[in-house]
């Protein structure tokens, strides 16, 4: 199983979109590199998913997203010292605005509701939104710069049907709300503490 | 009475877990990835607008980190204003610092990518998360293999990756290595998945997945 498994994450990172820009033999080790490094990335994110999804019981998502944050933000300055140089700091002023946007939109309003909505909803459902960003990319083309569709974008139709298939999933919301409830009673301390009292009146 | 209170209120935990409507959980997810595509648009529109001449430099790792340091404060004053001062428990120390390292390793991962791969290989990858997201949620018995989500993924993940412009013209090569990606994908998922959807589906399941 192990072995088989292993293979056919090899074949992933063999398989990956060849971008014909750097398709050349001198840059195929980067290509691969690249490949590994956005493998990870995607590992990374479903690691973060679970693991919000198993914090998100104990605390509010409010601060699950901060503490995350606060660690996050002390890495990448670490290695922004390591991976920067003194001149790369000279921040674009046409920058300042969409930096703004990322800050309050993207990291503090869209963090805090993904964490909250994990509480209510199974993590498998809530990556899977992820797919939501080529059909919304590809909406907005369409509609704002007037860009022409492809065949491609049918795609679009199983972008949607998976997503109505995944949201419409009762039987798995019905097994999360259980699986809520059940660590809620396994972490409450009154059954606990009506035990040490129960036991120090019989002592009495 | 003090116990009985207590149990009152994890009553009110365990009613407020029943929570809001699902569709609210939904349409906020949905606005979040909304959110991100229209900064990304902004993002990329605001680049042309740099200017060189002055010694401008937009450096992707400088932009991940001034966003992330900025937005840490806001998110734990808000944590502070919402519940008052807190620390995570000394057994979770731990997850919340994976947490954070998780947060990180994909932001900084997918910053380096981008720059050796290319947009339209970052781009493909994307829908994987929700691959692994389940094939670990299964793994780690948090979730269920049932027919109807991992159809529903499947069939989102394939029309994603469709989606991400792979125009027959200019990248038959990638229309070809994208499909391999894919099915390279799909097939790790099968494998992981066969013996816990075997145990719902039944028989009928089994003898179609090769």
């Amino acid at each position: 199983m192990c072995a088989n498994l292993v293979s056919v994450v090899m074949q992933v990172i063999g398989g990956v979109p060849v971008s014909p820009e750097t398709a050349s033999g001198e840059t195929s080790g980067n290509m691969y590199l690249g490949n590994f490094c956005l493998l990870v990335n995607t590992f990374a994110m479903a690691c973060y998913y679970i693991l919000a999804k198993k914090l998100v019981v104990k605390y509010s998502p409010i601060q699950i997203a901060a503490w995350a944050y606060i660690v996050a933000a002390s890495l990448m300055g670490f290695s922004s010292l390591i991976f920067t140089s003194h001149t790369d700091w000279h921040f674009p002023h046409s920058l300042f605005a969409p930096l703004l946007y990322w800050i309050l939109i993207c990291s503090v309003g869209g963090y805090f509701l993904v964490t909250w909505a994990m509480k209510h909803l199974p993590a498998s459902q809530v990556a899977a939104f992820q797919c939501l960003q080529p059909f919304l990319g590809s909406l907005l083309a369409f509609l704002v710069l007037h860009e022409k569709l492809s065949w491609w974008d049918c795609g679009a139709i199983g972008v949607v049907a998976g997503l109505l298939l995944v949201s419409l999933d009762s039987k798995d919301l019905q097994i999360t709300k259980a699986m809520n409830r059940l660590q809620l009673l396994l972490q409450s301390k009154a059954p606990s503490a009506m035990l040490g009292r129960s036991i120090s009146r019989d002592k009495m | 009475m003090h116990g009985i209170e207590k149990s009152n209120r994890n009553k009110d935990n365990i009613a407020h877990a029943v929570g809001p409507k699902l569709w609210l959980c939904q349409l906020a997810v949905a606005l979040t990835q909304a959110g991100m595509v229209v900064g990304s648009v902004y993002l990329k529109g605001s680049l042309e607008w740099v200017d060189e001449s002055k010694k401008e430099v937009f450096h992707p790792i400088v932009f991940a980190f001034a966003r992330e340091a900025s937005a840490a404060p806001i998110l734990y004053a808000l944590s502070v204003a919402y519940g008052g001062y807190s620390v995570p428990q000394r057994r979770d120390i731990v997850r919340v610092a994976s947490l954070g390292a998780f947060m990180f390793t994909a932001h900084i991962m997918y910053i380096i990518g981008i720059e050796l791969s290319g947009v339209i290989v970052a781009s493909c990858m994307q829908p994987a998360i929700p691959v692994f997201t389940v094939l670990m949620g299964i793994l780690l018995q948090m979730e269920t293999a049932n027919p109807q989500k991992l159809s529903g993924i499947s069939l989102a993940v394939a029309g994603a990756i469709c989606m991400v412009r792979l125009n027959e013209g200019s990248s038959g090569k990638i229309s070809n290595s994208a499909a391999q990606f894919l099915f390279s994908i799909v097939r790790l998922g099968i494998r992981v998945c066969k013996p816990c959807v075997c145990g719902h589906a039944g028989d009928w399941w089994c003898s179609s997945v090769p």
